[in-house]
């Protein structure tokens, strides 16, 4: 999909239009959130040598353009936020654009053990406090010390899309599960090959060491022994890094039971394999999600998976950290638990920040929440605290995560 | 957007309010355009189309941040970060720490890129008294970019956006 493209498109053709706002966190919204997050003051100045003058001329400009005008409204798309403050956005953009430097970087680093990436099954390992308190300092730092606006924030959840959307949002994400698998298994016949690569040259050198030892030379002997020690330090390191996460995919992958893919050379595979398609479905959300996004949504079956989770979190405290800190990027999602409780948690922080602080007192903030999706009217409810709640019957733009 | 446009509806509405419309994406661009607004901007992150510029820009802030680790006292800094959950060596969390720490940001006007509109679309000049009015062709403009970055219609093999052809239109 072309969006990116497009503003990049017009930003060049219309160069205007564009005005770059150097904003740095503020130091004291900064500190509410994060009471001992140590500022990285100079981030922008303590720089690459050759980076140095492109960064003076950038700032500079910056610094000249940086006034924002007033605003009386703002509109947030959430989505976006939520989206960018749980899990990295970048992979998704490199993995458009880098398929062919992928191999080109494989073949320039063919020794080390980290030539391919380790491919990531869409989970990260982060929780769901983090990812809310990201997003709400990402929301006050937005309101309070950037735009500033005078009447209204209006904060927009993506509601249910529509019909159309919804097919073909399930099946990236169903293909975006399976060609992770692919990949995973392509490198874990990589990491194979890599290994049998490491087991042969020690056989070889071992060899050689053999035969060495045959000529029998006191000097040789030397040589080979240092050859040697230096070869099982090699091996240690490599096993040691294996043994965290390279591992799990070799294991895995024998396990899938497909072992017909090999790699022939850097970067080329052979063979066939068949995806098992078990791996997508283990993370919690994402079952709901298909349950869910069916329109199958009843309550109770919110409520069974809301214990479930409810459960894990308990196990989370019995220390089973591994399994219920995995965050999958489909739960970002209306009917998902996490959802949910995300809409509860700025709901609550909406009102917080109006009993509390004065740079959002005056404010009129409208929280159209994913609950309710479908056409109609505004119904506002007005409540002591110029806080709107906002049933929205009507449909929001649908914020088009693509 | 049905909000904007319902409370234009309004009879109080005031049609100097000025709007600010903070997202990624770049439909939104095509969406501030179509409420016809004369007071609109959009705000978004700073955009770094160099890949490698964005590499760099990313290992900076790792590395800065490294530095500030090592500069503290090692037991007190690393449960302090871990408190917070700032600290890991994975990317995720760095690429996160500089997403919401980041200071750079972009107001696209939507005033300037209407007046650019007008500019390229006028056609007084060349055929004197041809009808030309900015709101539709605004309308218009919107209306085949859609054409072009839509998810739901089939792809248009002759037409790009990288290729400019975008502009054949």
């Amino acid at each position: 999909m072309g969006v990116p493209k497009f503003f990049r498109w017009i930003s060049e053709r219309y160069p205007k239009i564009n005005q770059p706002i150097h904003a740095p966190p503020n130091p004291e919204t900064q500190k509410e959130y994060f009471p001992n997050y140590k500022r990285i003051v100079n981030h922008d100045s303590d720089s690459h040598e050759q980076n140095h003058k492109f960064k003076q001329d950038n700032k500079v400009y910056m610094q000249k353009n940086s006034i924002i005008p007033e605003f009386d409204r703002l509109y947030l798309d959430m989505n976006g936020i939520i989206h960018c403050s749980s899990h990295n956005n970048a992979s998704d953009d490199n993995a458009t654009i880098d398929p062919d430097t992928h191999i080109e970087d494989l073949n320039l680093e063919l020794g080390s053990s980290s030539s391919l990436d380790a491919p990531s099954n869409g989970t990260v390992n982060i929780s769901e406090e983090e990812i809310f308190r990201n997003v709400c300092y990402y929301v006050d730092r937005v309101v309070t010390d950037i735009v500033k606006p005078k009447e209204l924030v209006y904060m927009a959840i993506d509601g249910v899309a529509p019909r159309a959307k919804m097919n073909q949002q399930r099946s990236r994400r169903y293909r975006s599960g399976k060609e992770r698998e692919i990949e995973k298994t392509f490198y874990a016949a990589h990491l194979l090959k890599q290994r049998k690569e490491q087991e042969m040259r020690m056989g070889l050198q071992k060899g050689m060491g053999e035969n060495n030892d045959g000529y029998d030379d006191g000097y040789d002997d030397y040589n080979f022994v240092n050859m040697d020690g230096e070869f099982e330090y090699n091996r240690d390191n490599v096993n040691r890094s294996m043994r965290h996460e390279q591992k799990s995919y070799v294991d895995d992958y024998s396990a899938m039971n497909t072992g017909d893919v090999k790699e022939v050379e850097p970067g080329r595979f052979t063979g066939k394999f068949e995806t098992s398609g078990t791996n997508i479905s283990s993370v919690d959300d994402t079952d709901n999600l298909s349950s869910t996004v069916d329109g199958v949504n009843s309550k109770e079956l919110f409520n069974q998976d809301y214990d479930e989770f409810i459960k894990s979190i308990e196990k989370f405290d019995n220390n089973d950290q591994a399994v219920s800190n995995l965050f999958h990027s489909n739960a970002i999602t209306p009917g998902t638990p996490f959802f949910e409780r995300c809409t509860e948690h700025l709901q609550h922080f909406i009102k917080r920040k109006l009993h509390t602080d004065p740079r959002w007192a005056h404010l009129t903030i409208i929280f159209s929440g994913p609950r309710t999706p479908g056409e109609g009217e505004v119904s506002c409810m007005k409540n002591s605290t110029s806080c709107v709640f906002v049933s929205l019957k009507f449909v929001l733009i649908y914020f088009i995560f693509i | 957007m049905d909000f904007i446009r319902s409370q234009k509806q309004r009879k109080d509405y005031n049609p100097n309010t000025r709007h600010c419309l903070f997202g990624q994406d770049g439909d939104l661009i095509m969406l501030g355009l179509a409420t016809h607004e004369p007071h609109f901007a959009l705000l978004r992150e700073e955009v770094i189309f160099d890949q490698n510029r964005k590499k760099t820009n990313l290992q900076m802030y790792k590395a800065a941040q490294q530095k500030l680790l090592d500069n503290e006292t090692p037991s007190n800094s690393t449960e302090s970060m871990i408190a917070d959950g700032n600290v890991s060596s994975e990317s995720v969390s760095a690429s996160i720490d500089s997403y919401i720490h980041n200071s750079n940001f972009e107001l696209l006007h939507m005033s300037i890129l209407r007046d650019y509109l007008a500019y390229e679309f006028e056609t007084k000049e060349v055929v004197p008294k041809s009808p030309f009015e900015l709101e539709a062709t605004i309308d218009d403009f919107v209306f085949m970019t859609f054409f072009v970055g839509n998810d739901f219609l089939p792809h248009m093999p002759a037409i790009d956006i990288g290729e400019n052809n975008h502009l054949s239109f």
